[in-house]
């Protein structure tokens, strides 16, 4: 799997897949519903990488926590499959997928099914939950910068204005 | 109040209680930071506020995750969903989304957008900054040719809670506290700014 572009991905199948930013308050939404809030709050305060990070958290938590973990990255990768993709399954697939007895009946529940019974290897769906967060965090921060630049200036203009009305006593 | 959400749903806005509101505010206090001792003349100390100190970051960090969460749980059962329900209804089925849990983060492109439907809550139960504008607005009370802005209150040397002026011009108004609760947000907010201003020009026609 490699990532072209950055709304794309190359998967392994050789399927390119076009990918759309979610909006990462719900992917932080997930997280907290499936009692992983802590991690989101807060900044790891750790000095290695994120994935040495990653390993050491995994080797510290309990089995409960790990069975947790197991299904919020299951969570993760419906929402990202259902909402950060753009393509559709080809009718082939479908065919096949109500072949083998999934459910078909929306064109997400479709298209999570196609990618995760079909197109995605098995190691390929952590890069891809990761490749859609990443995305949609870029996504966040490039419109972000010129709304903290636009609201400075509002507030400065604002404050500005306030003096004035106070130096007339108004 | 409608409002139509940048993917498409359309929603519905009501209102949630206003003690609901002055509740939620009260028990999400900002974090204080610790202080530090700094030299500020000669051999002359001072304690002053450590706003760079880790664990206030942290807290302050925890402190927004947590309220952000907080607040949109809180408007949540006062916002309906009228058209675009597919959605929910998929996460739903795929466990995505808990019943309990609010639908709002899946449905909005962005925190401007939860924002905006926070504030349209927030101005459909309480006083509000944009409701007392629009009553500054539609009064259109001036001093010497400036509009008297009651969002600005001049400085006393007195400090209390926001609720605390809301109450005393509940009061001004004839109302007792609940029955001003009661109220939509505009109409609160109309009977603070009238209060305001009122108080305002007599202190200006005293000066």
């Amino acid at each position: 799997m490699s990532g072209n572009a950055i709304g794309t991905l190359k998967l392994k199948s050789g399927t390119v897949l076009r990918l759309q930013a979610v909006n990462p308050d719900a992917i932080f939404s997930i997280y907290r519903q499936m009692g992983f809030y802590e991690e989101v709050a807060r900044n790891p305060d750790f000095d290695g990488t994120l994935e040495e990070w990653a390993a050491e958290w995994e080797g510290n938590i309990s089995f409960e926590k790990k069975i947790a973990a197991a299904k919020l990255t299951e969570q993760l990768f419906n929402y990202c499959a259902g909402w950060g993709v753009t393509d559709n399954p080809p009718a082939s697939a479908l065919k096949d997928l109500q072949a083998i007895g999934c459910d078909i009946s929306t064109p997400r529940i479709a298209r999570v099914n196609w990618l995760r019974f079909i197109e995605l290897a098995e190691d390929e769906a952590d890069a891809f939950i990761g490749h859609v967060m990443a995305l949609s965090q870029l996504q966040r921060a490039m419109r972000l910068q010129p709304q903290v630049e636009a609201d400075s200036k509002a507030r400065i203009a604002e404050l500005e204005a306030e003096i004035e009305k106070l130096k007339d006593g108004s | 109040m409608e409002y139509r959400t940048r993917r498409g749903h359309r929603l519905s806005i009501g209102r949630v209680p206003r003690q609901r509101i002055d509740n939620f505010i009260a028990s999400h206090q900002m974090p204080e930071p610790p202080l530090k001792t700094v030299e500020v003349w000669g051999d002359i100390s001072e304690n002053v506020p450590d706003y760079d100190a880790p664990e206030y970051l942290d807290a302050l960090q925890s402190y927004y995750a947590e309220f952000g969460f907080a607040e949109i749980e809180l408007v949540s059962g006062a916002v309906s969903i009228v058209s675009g329900t597919d959605d929910i209804e998929d996460l739903q089925r795929m466990g995505v989304l808990d019943t309990n849990a609010s639908p709002l983060p899946f449905i909005t492109q962005d925190k401007a957008e939860l924002q905006s439907i926070v504030e349209a809550v927030f101005y459909n139960s309480t006083v509000t900054p944009q409701g007392i504008a629009e009553a500054a607005e539609m009064f259109g009370v001036r001093w010497q040719g400036g509009l008297i802005n009651p969002l600005i209150i001049p400085p006393t040397g007195a400090t209390a809670n926001g609720i605390y002026g809301d109450w005393i011009a509940a009061r001004w108004g004839g109302y007792r506290w609940d029955e001003f609760c009661e109220l939509a947000g505009p109409r609160q907010s109309e009977i603070v700014a009238l209060y305001r201003i009122d108080n305002r020009l007599q202190m200006l026609m005293i000066r």
